[in-house]
């Protein structure tokens, strides 16, 4: 633990020391996410209720998503970039450390943009959640089964590059989809997207499911949530295993500092 | 002029075949635009039958539309990202010295790659339109075709441009990026910007940023040619401004660097 936090004081510190680029970088994501939002609000302008939904249930599902986001890209940059570290055989350098491996790989560095991410997700959520009238519990429970839903999706589709060469961009993009999908209003899915909403893109368990708890204030369903987060990551950390029996050392010689 | 051209011709035969070879990167691309043409076009057939409030266009219109506009952005090669490399790490400064313009060099790999990518995903794109509806779409193959092209032109320029501000800013990803949220929004990617208010409706049709996807993407459904031919002639009049714009901004370039470094 000690470990962990002297990593992300140190990647805290090091996003900090650069003020103007920080916040340079909040306002951007403000921008970034709030500009694409516009798009969903002009539709709720037209169209007040999506199968149940309305604009409030959509800021919570963009809030959380948002969130994840923006912890997977500073709390576990590493599962982002495992393809990277994997195929530039980076990963002998955490292997020879007597620490848990994948706290080392996830914390080994963070993006900036993460720490604005989160900052101004959690208004998003908390305004959401007090026009739905949703009980705090619930929402602490959606925040924690969204984010490490998110997390484990990226160790689980990064942990491919055990087996698979040049997965980098493809898994930014996997992830970016994710988080797109997980942003639309999921009410109006049926069939065959609900069912990739549960399996390949979880994104169900993300945005779907914790609005539908807090919606419809079943209990059911928040079994579901948590049966659900705990398979993804459970899947993820098998898939990691296994392709760490996979690993073979890369050919580059270098020295990590 | 002719050696010149050739020069060019087989510098964008070359990204042309480097990019038909990607084929993780063209698969990859390719089922993101599937996937998120069925996504955004189940999305709308469940809102248009809900029945809640009517729109000036069917079902089979809006998959079309997304088609389209999916199309444009899936399509388009990340010329910016080449530009980052060679702006952040100072390179384009060697580039401006060699016998090979940088600008041309760059814009012949962006058009090889480009003519790559709409080759395979603008028949794909159609194929996967017809199938999903059952119908040919109400407006011209052709002109939307067209608008197509003008369009992913106006989007590459714009990422040279973001790319080019990287020499001032020090940060490419960031213009891109904002350039892009407008672009997507104005453009209606995935709500018609016939569903907005109106002021923002006046913005799309204001700025170029909100014609280069919203032409391509009504064209599909308009049945009237005339229409689509003052429109066709308002984007190849934008392509124009923009082109001016993005050669003034690399004169600005070479005279930045040739002062200051790269």
């Amino acid at each position: 633990m000690d470990i962990l936090l002297a990593l992300l004081s140190i990647n805290l510190r090091t996003a900090l020391a650069m003020r103007a680029a920080f916040l340079l970088r909040l306002a951007f994501t403000v921008f970034n996410h709030g500009f694409i939002l516009l798009i969903w609000l002009f539709l709720f302008r037209a169209v007040p209720v999506v199968y149940g939904w309305t604009v409030w249930h959509l800021l919570m599902t963009y809030g959380l998503a948002w969130f994840a986001w923006g912890f997977v890209s500073y709390f576990a940059y590493g599962f982002k970039m495992l393809p990277r570290i994997i195929e530039n055989g980076e990963l002998d350098h955490f292997l020879l450390q007597p620490r848990p491996l994948l706290m080392m790989i996830a914390a080994a560095s963070g993006e900036v943009a993460g720490i604005p991410d989160m900052m101004l997700a959690l208004p998003v959520i908390v305004t959401a959640a007090v026009k739905i009238h949703a009980a705090w519990y619930l929402v602490l429970f959606a925040l924690i089964c969204a984010t490490a839903t998110f997390t484990a999706f990226s160790l689980a589709i990064g942990s491919l590059a055990f087996w698979v060469n040049d997965m980098q961009d493809w898994l930014l993009d996997m992830q970016y989809n994710l988080y797109i999908f997980a942003t639309r209003p999921a009410s109006a899915f049926g069939g065959w997207i609900k069912m990739l909403m549960f399996t390949l893109l979880p994104m169900g368990f993300i945005s779907y499911l914790p609005v539908e708890i807090m919606r419809l204030r079943d209990p059911w369903l928040a079994l579901e949530e948590g049966a659900g987060t705990v398979v993804i990551a459970a899947l993820a950390l098998i898939i990691f295993r296994r392709g760490l029996r996979h690993y073979e050392s890369g050919n580059r010689f270098g020295v990590r500092v | 002029m002719g050696a010149t051209l050739r020069l060019y011709a087989a510098l964008a035969g070359f990204s042309f075949r480097n990019h038909l070879g990607s084929w993780r990167y063209i698969m990859s691309r390719l089922g993101a635009y599937i996937f998120f043409t069925i996504i955004i076009g189940e999305f709308w057939r469940a809102i248009i039958a809900q029945g809640t409030r009517h729109f000036p266009f069917g079902i089979d219109d809006i998959i079309w539309y997304c088609g389209v506009g999916q199309l444009i952005v899936f399509a388009s090669p990340r010329i910016f990202m080449r530009i980052e490399d060679d702006v952040l790490s100072g390179n384009i400064a060697y580039h401006l010295t060699r016998p090979v313009d940088y600008l041309e060099l760059r814009l012949a790999e962006g058009v090889g790659g480009l003519a790559a990518n709409l080759l395979l995903f603008m028949p794909l794109g159609f194929a996967l339109c017809y199938f999903y509806t059952g119908a040919m779409p109400r407006g011209s193959i052709g002109y939307t075709a067209l608008f197509i092209i003008f369009a992913s032109l106006l989007h590459m320029m714009f990422q040279i441009l973001a790319g080019f501000s990287g020499v001032w800013i020090h940060e490419v990803q960031m213009p891109y990026r904002i350039y892009q949220k407008f672009m997507l929004m104005l453009g209606g990617l995935e709500v018609p910007v016939s569903v907005y208010p109106a002021v923002m409706q006046y913005l799309a049709w204001a700025t170029p940023l909100g014609l280069l996807l919203m032409l391509p993407c009504t064209a599909i459904f308009t049945p009237d040619t005339g229409q689509q031919a003052r429109e066709a002639i308002l984007m190849f009049g934008w392509v124009g401004v923009i082109f001016a714009l993005m050669l003034m901004l690399y004169g600005r370039v070479r005279k930045y660097i040739s002062l200051n470094g790269g």
